[in-house]
């Protein structure tokens, strides 16, 4: 068993021009454009559509570029069984009586789609990380438990994870090459166990919440701000859209 | 499990989040403020527990867990695989944020039907009943969800019809190990502390 490395994945959430904008704003433009680009389906609108997620990714310069590019490239391993998969499974005219046109067409959209629309999502919304995130869930009116859901569960994930890795460790040392029916049941009792551990912690936490005064507490102590900048940055996202509902037409 | 960015269209894109903005907020109505530390928790487990690779014959599988969820937090599945699914994309880059819709609710909603179905038979008397009964809520859970994003690829482009097919049978020899995983789990929880397996109610 191997539990792949939580820490060594830090997040984006380092210092970046965007920065200065409010979080909603942020959030707000990255799932307009994500949507309006997941609507594109041919060729010349994903063109005039990829200018900004391209402003977006070299406003830090090469330092900000290579962050996004390096989790890119992670997420493009999904572009192999979709190169692989779907030109196979897809109806439509043959080349060399095995890959489909279509399906080949319609893999090369996808790929378009998934590096433009994670480029903006990551950009603007994963690089907040998720205090800033939380921030600005509240600004947007998502309910008070919800929030405070997410931030606990963020911190219980690294609270958690040491104990995952020590068990880990354990089982792979009592049970070297487990597979099968063996491992399911090694594995099984591992989280088992872990959630029992757990569970006593949540009890201990749940009295520490009530005496600091509960969930009330977990409200952003940042007070969100929205001026002109923020209203000129969802300006630009409109005009883009429309410029690029304009060169599909 | 997790269906990527790109793949879906906007309007199943929407149905994706309207379906889980629903269920969340079902959950978290029937879910009291004492509670979200416990679901926290068996959320943040059931995120590191998908980490782990377990050895099946000659490859790993990465487990999700969705019947042991739901069997577990029942309506509160929605809120906390939101959570954990909102964890992964910002973290891990699994799934993405814009399908975080669709995927929540191809997880969450095998999650709360499979403690609708087979929770009573799971927190019963006979352990013989509850074995199979977890067996069956794990393995098919992980089915419904398969079936469920097969679904959503389907809607979003009738050409992946083949597509969703094979995803679906790719799936088949994964829910024996999930179901199998569900089995142990719950037997053990049964045996060392059988308050945790409520289904989102009250121990």
């Amino acid at each position: 068993m191997i539990l792949s490395g939580l820490h060594a994945c830090t997040g984006l959430d380092c210092e970046s021009r965007l920065d200065a904008l409010d979080a909603r704003c942020r959030v707000l433009c990255a799932f307009f454009l994500a949507f309006f680009l997941a609507s594109l389906r041919d060729t010349v609108s994903l063109l005039a559509g990829s200018a900004l997620p391209l402003i977006l990714l070299c406003i830090d310069g090469k330092r900000g570029l290579e962050r996004v590019a390096g989790r890119l490239l992670y997420l493009n391993r999904v572009s192999v069984f979709v190169i692989l998969f779907l030109p196979l499974t897809y109806p439509g005219e043959r080349i060399f009586y095995l890959f489909s046109e279509k399906g080949l067409f319609m893999s090369f959209i996808i790929i378009w789609k998934l590096n433009l629309i994670s480029s903006v999502l990551l950009k603007l919304v994963a690089s907040m990380g998720m205090t800033r995130v939380s921030s600005a869930l509240e600004g947007l009116g998502v309910p008070l438990k919800l929030r405070s859901l997410l931030l606990l569960t963020t911190r219980c994930v690294f609270l958690l994870s040491e104990r995952f890795g020590t068990m880990c460790r354990a089982v792979d040392l009592r049970t070297r090459d487990a597979s099968g029916l063996f491992a399911c049941r090694a594995f099984a009792c591992m989280v088992g166990t872990t959630l029992i551990h757990s569970s006593d912690r949540a009890e201990r936490a749940v009295l520490a919440i009530g005496c600091r005064g509960g969930i009330s507490g977990f409200s952003g102590l940042a007070a969100p701000r929205w001026t002109w900048m923020e209203s000129s940055f969802c300006l630009l996202f409109i005009i883009n859209a429309a410029f690029v509902l304009m060169a599909s037409l | 499990m997790h269906i990527s960015e790109g793949f879906l269209s906007p309007g199943v894109l929407a149905t994706g989040w309207a379906v889980t903005a629903a269920g969340v907020a079902w959950g978290i109505k029937k879910m009291d403020e004492g509670e979200i530390v416990r679901v926290s928790m068996a959320s943040s487990v059931f995120f590191l527990a998908s980490l782990v690779n377990v050895r099946v014959g000659p490859s790993a599988a990465h487990l999700s867990l969705i019947g042991p969820v739901g069997l577990m937090l029942g309506w509160a599945s929605f809120p906390a695989m939101f959570t954990a699914l909102l964890l992964q994309a910002v973290l891990f880059q699994f799934g993405g944020l814009l399908v975080l819709g669709a995927n929540c609710a191809s997880m969450a909603v095998p999650a709360v039907l499979a403690n609708a179905l087979f929770g009573s038979f799971v927190r019963g008397r006979g352990e013989k009943i509850a074995a199979a009964a977890s067996f069956f809520a794990g393995a098919l859970a992980v089915l419904t969800s398969a079936g469920i994003a097969g679904l959503l690829l389907f809607f979003s482009d009738h050409g992946m019809a083949l597509t969703a097919k094979t995803l679906l049978a790719a799936h088949l020899p994964l829910s024996a190990v999930e179901g199998a995983t569900a089995l142990f789990m719950t037997l053990f929880l049964r045996r060392a502390f059988p308050d945790i397996l409520t289904g989102g109610g009250r121990p």
